[in-house]
């Protein structure tokens, strides 16, 4: 079998400074904003993080000795599944609905990716990858919207 | 078990899994299902929709760190002055056209899941789990694909260049070595919609298990495509993330995600992960492989067994 790349691997990070997540298919019109558009989505996951361990570790200082209650599925309140109520909760601290709107964050990001593609086909003028983009798009809204989000 | 006891093992655990995953080029998404319900006694619904969350963490935290995280996949001898030009090996087009397909099939699976038995999911989850460990340890070298390329993938422009790195192999073309700058390897796409269709099938897997379905993606645009192992690896983590978050709106809605379990599994994934990915740049894992590939078999064997005998 043969060995990995490494030597390739090594070189990598000097490398991938400028144009690490740019992927084939962008014209040059819509690269930089490809570019700065993933080292915002990087910022966000990072937050994203942050809040759920936040939340997590409000979560464990509250109610860190109660017995946990996973092997029977009971499904989740309803203040925890639907977003304006988790926004609310998240605002009154409670921790669960904190690490809730996290993982939102989280799941935002894909979504953001695509409309993100999206823009940077538009700004190509490719007509036909901006359609793609835009239904790729609306099936995700539609799985969010159409679940009384 | 209280709640901080579950929360240090379920982290424990998970950070391992993304640690392995990531070397073992799997991603850990593929064993937290398995970990919480055999070793937690998590409903594996629940499990699922944590499992879920921490394949989306995985792929946005992959793309986070991107230029540590290459495909994992070795590829033929590359010497020294024929490194990566900091382009990605993804291709745009590919992968938003196929999400077309895996987040349909994404929703499709996901409203499937609650109606599911368990133990039909225990056992669908354990032959996805021997497959990935076959997936895992073939060997990963691009055979030449002479004939022309589907129409329809030109007509889609789903043909593309990905940055030089292999070295020719044969001794016929140009002398490796006169040239460190090669040109963009050219590359073209085969029989799309049975790769799409294919496609569709990953995505319902990634619903209806809570996986990021890697392994089938992969065959989808390997297999099927014909697409070079580098450019569908790295595609198939562009799309990951999106099918996943298909799935993610009907999970939440059905209460599937669990704050409390969640957490623990993504942040310990995420940091695993990311940890992984940065050992892969520098280290050989060829016995992590297989090492892995092995643990994921025998899981895949105890989900099947669990399944046939109601054990979950």
């Amino acid at each position: 079998m043969p060995s990995p790349d490494q030597n390739a691997e090594n070189q990598a990070p000097a490398a991938t400074t400028q144009n690490d997540c740019v992927p084939h298919g962008l014209l040059a019109p819509s690269i930089r904003a490809y570019r700065r558009t993933c080292a915002l989505l990087r910022r966000l996951t990072l937050t994203a993080g942050f809040i759920i361990l936040a939340g997590g570790l409000l979560f464990l200082r509250q109610s860190g000795s109660t017995p946990t209650h996973f092997h029977t599925f009971h499904g989740e309140p309803a203040s925890l599944r639907h977003l304006p109520l988790i926004l609310a909760g998240a605002s009154h601290a409670q921790p669960l609905a904190i690490i809730q709107l996290g993982i939102l964050l989280l799941i935002a990001m894909p979504v953001a990716r695509v409309a993100a593609a999206g823009l940077c086909f538009a700004l190509d003028h490719d007509r036909l990858y901006t359609a793609i983009s835009t239904l790729v798009l609306a099936i995700l809204l539609a799985s969010f919207l159409g679940h009384g989000f | 078990m209280t709640q901080l006891e579950f929360a240090g093992l379920a982290a424990t655990g998970s950070l391992l899994a993304g640690f392995l995953g990531a070397l073992a080029g799997l991603g850990g998404g593929v064993v937290i299902v398995p970990m919480l319900a055999l070793a937690f006694h998590v409903d594996v619904h629940y499990a699922i929709g944590a499992s879920l969350i921490s394949v989306i963490g995985t792929s946005a935290g992959a793309q986070a760190a991107q230029p540590a995280i290459r495909p994992a996949a070795p590829s033929a001898l590359a010497p020294r002055h024929q490194g990566f030009h900091g382009a990605s090996f993804s291709n745009l087009r590919v992968g938003l056209f196929l999400e077309v397909a895996t987040t349909i099939g994404a929703i499709c699976g996901a409203f499937l899941s609650s109606s599911t038995p368990t133990r039909w999911i225990a056992i669908l989850f354990g032959l996805v789990l021997l497959y990935s460990a076959v997936m895992s340890i073939r060997p990963k070298i691009d055979k030449p694909h002479p004939g022309p390329p589907d129409p329809l993938a030109t007509r889609l422009r789903l043909n593309g260049t990905h940055p030089a790195e292999l070295p020719a192999l044969n001794a016929s073309s140009k002398q490796p070595g006169s040239q460190p700058e090669s040109a963009p390897v050219p590359y073209t796409a085969r029989r799309v919609p049975l790769g799409f269709g294919l496609m569709f099938g990953a995505g319902a897997l990634s619903g209806l298990l809570g996986i990021g379905s890697g392994a089938v993606k992969v065959l989808a645009m390997d297999e099927a495509m014909k697409l070079p192992f580098k450019v569908s690896t790295a595609t198939s983590n562009f799309m990951i993330g999106v099918t996943a978050a298909a799935s993610a709106g009907v999970y939440l809605s059905r209460g599937y995600i669990d704050p409390a379990i969640a957490m623990p599994v993504t942040l310990g994934v995420l940091v695993g992960s990311v940890a992984g990915a940065h050992v892969l740049a520098r280290a050989q894992v060829h016995s992590v492989r297989t090492v892995f590939a092995l643990v994921i078999a025998l899981l895949g064997a105890e989900m099947i067994f669990n399944g046939i005998t109601g054990g979950l």
